[in-house]
């Protein structure tokens, strides 16, 4: 039977196979995981059954304790049943693990491997998580891409009904996880070809029941306790065949063969890099790459971590070996290495002293890590590795992919080694956090993968901020299957979706010669090309790009869409490329807007149908000059009078260059200096409040709301005008308490998020003569752009305007609350967030002598997630000290 | 909570060596006693926060001055936590009433002053909006496709029953004068309190330009009382409870479909979202008047203690 052809990404894939081979389903939200869980909750709610038919119940528990345990009783009564996690929930889970493996009952946990919270928190991918979960008793298959991701979730299950060791099933989170590509979906007549149902009958006849009873997980005094523990080892040493059994089985129904242990490169390699996750695949193409070139390396990928196969690897190495680079991604500090360098190690080690190893001389063996919190894994680091064998002394325990000026650890890497991408299409997108990019892009590759036969990935990176986020989405499409898990650096095609990033980013960099480059400007063809900065004229000329405009922004505004300009970006993406002749592109574009907007109503759709064919003829083509003619340039990241740290550390992760700050650069506990948004001078808001002094009733109530602390107040002596900017506005002070001062309300227009929020809530509102409102309120929004320069003015002389003396007003009233200095400002919440302004005001009331702590949530990744924070102290320093806490 | 054993351990330190240092004489006896008398009255009023701080400094140009003092010396590391120091733990809904609530729970029955103030979103918010025991019955949320079938927890409730904890419930859109005052009074209190806060979110489904107007909404329907439960009042013979917001003006649907959450179920299962609506309806209805019996009745006329358990309290 020939299988569809489906755009997922990794969890999906998940998914897809455990929740047709479960009826049980326990779950706690933690990312990169959670969409496991939505989707088997959605199937579920939509009554798609697995595949003995029935709907499995999804259920959420009050943690990852919780679902553990929630499985655990599921399984000891019989059900199949399966649970998704990472990182700290997969550390919740682990007493449970030991319950579930000790009682021999099978499941399979699916893992997005995520890194830890120690220094810092990150939700990024590593393995520090499951190898924290090694001694548990758990069986450990990894994957290494989506479609693998499908294929092991489905092989897992049935080796673990067949060995009754539990699995976990893991893929490195958001690597692969989160990457779209297009796959071969297994069928529910695969699966019932794969599961053995007899299987399926003898967990449930060992399940607990009143009908049979039995005693289980009694406790053991020093007698007997030893030999228990003792008596699950025959199982542990029966799973590698079953798994290899049960892979061959797969190969069998559905034609791709897996190995515990997958060789690939040269049969008489020198050379052997041993490793598992999605780098497996980086390092894959780059071995095929170096050995067409002549080199002999090879490279093994670990598929069955646990329980350890010693005699499978061994099969699998070449004997020709030499040198063997093992690489983890994870740390353990103070350990000989990390986790599989030491079991290669004993691998080695016993295979030649019990003779079955291939060669008599003990090879040179080294381990390093890579890739801790989604660095990047690219060819070049796995080149560097391979170079690092040929040095006369290899470095043990090295890094690649950072620069550790610290110990020294780290490797040289040649960033100019490149695979060269013939047949293959790479398009970048520099897109705004909500103005749908990811979304259209999503579609982009599926319609790219249904209409030809293309194979497509897509990978998207978010900026950890909620508000006014960059999100650049890194698009391929080729013949062949795609194995490149790591971003692209020379793009055919990229497009800039809002002018503002060309001053902030080098986006150029990455694109490469002769190709090509779409910007959204609210400048035409003929007048585009003096707004750009030199930097980017000067790439623009040097690599010959081609050059296309387009006005989204306007256009989609004109159209009702406000700032979602995604299909319009799509639309000309779709004409530029050529990837699928116009005509059916724009149908295809057309049918994924009513399946993406249905929900919406038909005038969501008409208006997004309109941006299609409006977008058609709109792109412009801009002939690219050949000299520079721009004045401006790419302005500093922070001003230069910003302290020391944040000029050479905070602004470099600002600008998207974190990846080279070396390691000597960063606090050796995780503890960063305060008060950071302020050098970040976001510009995101479209519209601002603009105060009109006459209509206000001076009560403070916006700057109470305002979620980021961008509009102020302050009642002061007349004295402090002097040196006022011209434009800058007092009115009177209203209160007797307040009696001969001046009152100034007063926007941040370059932090402000146009939420419209204090506007809103503002109770100052104009009448007319006919007594009714005018609609005018004593603030009122207007175009920030032409106002920035003066209002930027502005706000820094009020900010240097003396606080109000705090005996004059009491602390406890919305007003008095609120002269008091925020300490809590400009952070990266979303625009209009319900929470920030109760954290704000907490810090008015009590920063000066807080202690924060901070459980996990909204308010720790906009109070806490770099490159800026927005806890800041008052002028003597004073400010809440704040940490993040675990749950 | 760490934190708070933390600060009170430096400051009774600090009381210790500050005798000590009067003793050897490095500080002056009458500085020491007010300095002493400050800490001890430990009054919340920035005013007298800023005065005690200069007598600190006062206190440690004095103590600087004597090169080899041991006292001194010791005193210097925690002289500034005989300024009064302000503990908060801040989190979601997600941490207080599911993942964290047993440790939550622990540290305001602990009787030590820790202030919590929770933001509740009613989902989990960072994680994108997957269910938690506050999400009202009838909302879909991720991991409740289908319209979450439970009612909200109350978490105020459960937390007053302790008596000795002061609770808030807060919506700065409502009443902002009421939320200010929470906070402050919080602040103030000796022992733990407890503020539950409103919070819209992107999550909710609606433009935020009106995430105030919905708070509104929210208490005018009884789904959020206002409330301010403050101990204190029970050594004057009042009900602590004091309820701040007026009886419900709308039917609690009349706020709810305002926002996507609940109207996507309307759209996608009618029948059942006009079930669960029906449910929610009266959910808010009757945690209001709940609040409404408990803030009348008339707690002078029992026997102090005689109602609540009473739990340690600080002093
Ligand atoms: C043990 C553990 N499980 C899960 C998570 C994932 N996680 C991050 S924040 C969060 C909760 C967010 O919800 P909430 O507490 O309501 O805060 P909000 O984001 O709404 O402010 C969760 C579950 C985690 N960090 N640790
Ligand atoms: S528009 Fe929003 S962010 Fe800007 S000042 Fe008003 S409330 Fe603050
Ligand atoms: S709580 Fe605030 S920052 Fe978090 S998702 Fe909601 S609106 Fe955004």
């Amino acid at each position: 039977m020939k299988r569809k052809m489906v755009t997922t990404d990794g969890n999906g894939a998940a998914a897809h196979s455990a929740h047709a081979t479960n009826e049980v389903i326990a779950i706690y939200p933690i990312t990169p995981s959670s969409p496991m869980g939505e989707i088997a909750d959605a199937k579920t709610a939509k009554g798609e059954p697995n595949i003995w038919g029935t709907v499995p119940s999804v259920t959420e528990m009050q943690s990852e304790a919780g679902a553990a345990g929630a499985v655990h009783g599921a399984l000891a009564a019989g059900a199949l049943t399966t649970t998704f996690t990472a990182s700290q929930g997969l550390l919740l889970m682990i007493p449970n693990m030991y319950k579930i493996a000790g009682e021999l009952l099978p499941t399979v946990f699916h893992i997005t491997a995520r890194s830890l919270a120690c220094h810092a928190l990150s939700i990024f991918g590593d393995h520090s998580d499951v190898m924290t979960c090694r001694e548990t008793g758990f069986g450990m298959l990894c994957s290494c891409s989506v479609q693998e991701v499908m294929d092991f979730a489905l092989i897992s299950q049935q080796a673990t009904l067949a060995s009754r060791v539990p699995f976990m099933h893991f893929f490195d989170g958001f690597r692969t996880s989160h990457e779209e590509q297009k796959v071969e979906e297994l069928t529910f007549d695969d699966m019932r070809a794969m599961i053995d149902d007899e299987l399926v009958a003898q967990h449930r006849a060992r399940a607990l029941t009143p009908d049979r009873p039995v005693m289980g997980g009694t406790a053991q005094n020093p007698d007997v306790y030893f030999q228990g523990r003792e008596t699950c080892n025959p199982f542990y040493l029966a799973t590698p065949k079953i798994v290899e059994e049960t892979m061959d089985k797969f190969a069998g129904i559905v034609g791709r063969q897996y190995k515990l242990f997958d060789y690939v490169g040269a049969p008489d390699a020198e050379k052997v890099i041993i490793m598992m996750g999605s780098g497996a695949e980086t390092a894959h193409e780059t071995v095929d790459y170096l050995n067409a070139k002549g080199a002999k390396v090879g490279l093994i990928k670990v598929r069955l971590y646990r329980p350890f196969s010693t005699k499978h690897f061994m099969a699998v190495l070449p004997k020709t070996v030499k040198k063997i680079a093992v690489l983890d991604r994870t740390k353990e500090p103070g350990a000989l290495g990390e986790p599989l360098y030491l079991d290669i190690r004993t691998a080695v080690g016993e295979a030649m002293a019990d003779g079955i190893a291939p060669f008599d001389k003990y090879p040179v063996i080294v381990g390093g890590r890579y890739g801790l919190g989604s660095k990047e894994f690219t060819p070049a680091m796995v080149k560097a590795v391979y170079d690092n064998l040929d040095a006369a002394k290899p470095k043990r325990g090295f890094t690649v992919g950072i620069v550790d000026d610290v110990t020294n650890t780290s490797l040289n890497v040649d960033d100019l080694f490149q695979i060269p991408s013939e047949g293959m299409y790479r398009a970048m997108f520099y897109g705004l956090g909500s103005d749908g990019t990811v979304g259209a892009n999503r579609n982009s590759i599926k319609i790219i993968g249904e209409l030809t036969d293309n194979y497509a990935q897509a990978y998207f990176v978010y900026d950890s901020r909620k508000a006014g986020t960059i999100t650049v989405s890194h698009l391929r499409f080729g013949k062949k299957q795609i194995q490149r898990p790591y971003l692209i650096n020379q793009a055919d095609f990229v497009a800039c979706h809002n002018p503002s990033f060309l001053e902030k980013y080098d986006m150029l960099s990455s694109a490469r010669k002769g190709g090509t480059f779409l910007l959204t400007s609210f400048h035409g063809a003929d007048k585009v090309w003096d707004t750009l900065p030199q930097e980017v004229q000067k790439q623009m000329i040097a690599k010959k790009l081609k050059f296309y405009v387009i006005d989204a922004i306007s256009l989609a505004q004109e159209i009702g869409l406000g700032g979602r300009i995604n299909v319009i970006i799509q639309t000309a993406f779709f004409k530029i490329s050529n990837i699928v002749p116009l005509d059916k592109a724009v149908v295809a574009i057309k049918d994924a807007i009513r399946k993406t907007y249905g929900k919406r109503g038909e005038k969501v759709i008409e208006m997004n149908n309109a941006a299609v064919d409006k977008a058609v003829s709109r792109v412009y083509e801009v002939k690219v000059p050949a000299k520079v003619t721009s004045k401006t340039k790419m302005p500093p990241v922070v001003p230069a009078d910003a302290p020391e740290f944040v000029r050479t550390v905070t602004a470099e992760l600002m600008a998207m260059r974190g990846d080279s700050v070396p390691v000597s650069k960063f606090p050796v506990d995780g503890r960063f200096p305060v008060g950071t948004t302020q050098y970040e001078k976001r510009n995101i808001a479209v519209n601002i409040p603009v105060w009109q002094p006459e209509l206000c009733l001076q009560c403070g109530m916006c700057s109470l709301v305002c979620p980021h602390a961008t509009i102020r107040i302050k009642d002061y002596d007349p004295k402090s005008l002097q040196g006022a900017p011209e434009a800058f506005k007092s009115i009177d002070a209203k209160g007797k308490e307040f009696k001969g001062m001046k009152f100034t309300v007063q926007v941040a227009p370059e932090d402000c998020t146009g939420c419209g929020a204090c506007v809103q809530t503002c109770p100052g509102a104009e009448r007319g003569p006919d007594k009714q409102p005018t609609g005018r309120k004593a603030i009122n929004l207007e175009m920030q752009e032409p106002i920035r320069e003066r209002e930027r003015k502005n706000y820094a002389f009020f900010l240097s305007i003396p606080n109000t003396d705090a005996v004059l007003f009491k602390a406890n009233t919305v007003k008095g609350s609120q002269l008091i200095q925020p300490l809590f400002e400009y952070s990266g919440a979303c625009a209009g967030c319900g929470e920030t302004a109760y954290v704000k005001l907490l810090t008015q009331l009590f920063g000066d002598r807080a202690y924060i702590g901070n459980a996990t949530g909204c308010s720790s990744i906009y109070g806490g997630n770099l490159p800026t924070t927005p806890y800041t102290t008052r002028k003597d320093g004073r400010g809440p000290t704040w940490c993040n806490s675990l749950f | 909570m760490g934190m708070r054993l933390t600060v009170d351990q430096f400051r009774q330190t600090a009381l210790f060596l500050l005798d000590k240092v009067v003793e050897t004489g490095c500080v002056d006896k009458a500085l020491a006693a007010e300095i002493r008398a400050a800490t001890l009255a430990d009054d919340p009023e920035q005013v007298a926060i800023e005065a005690q701080r200069g007598r600190i400094e006062q206190l440690k140009k004095q103590c600087g001055k004597q090169g080899d003092c041991a006292d001194c010396k010791q005193l210097l590391t925690v002289a500034d936590y005989l300024v009064r120091k302000s503990v908060w733990a801040v989190g979601g809904d997600g941490w207080a009433y599911d993942i964290g609530y047993g440790g939550l729970d622990h540290v305001l029955a602990s009787g030590k002053k820790v202030n919590v103030l929770v933001l509740d979103t009613e989902v989990y918010s960072n994680t994108g909006g997957q269910m938690s025991k506050s999400t009202p019955r009838a909302a879909v949320a991720k991991f409740a496709a289908a319209g979450k079938q439970a009612p909200k927890k109350d978490l105020g409730l459960l937390a007053m029953v302790y008596g000795s904890i002061y609770v808030a419930k807060v919506a700065m859109g409502a009443n902002a004068s009421q939320a200010v005052k929470a906070f402050a009074e919080a602040e103030a209190y000796t022992g733990p309190s407890l503020i539950i806060a409103y919070s819209h979110c992107i999550n909710h489904g609606f433009n935020l330009t009106t995430g105030y107007e919905e708070q509104k909404k929210a208490v005018a329907s009884g789904h959020w009382p206002l409330y301010r439960f403050d101990p204190r009042l029970k050594e004057q013979g009042k009900n602590p409870l004091q309820l701040d917001s007026k009886p419900p003006t709308i039917e609690f649907s009349e706020y709810a479909y305002n926002e996507d959450r609940y109207k996507s179920l309307k759209q996608s299962k009618p029948e059942v979202a006009a079930e669960l609506m029906k449910l929610a309806n009266r959910d808010a209805v009757e945690r209001y008047v709940l609040m409404e019996q408990l803030a009348g009745l008339k707690c002078g006329q029992c026997q102090p203690g005689a109602a609540e358990p009473s739990p340690e309290t600080k002093e």
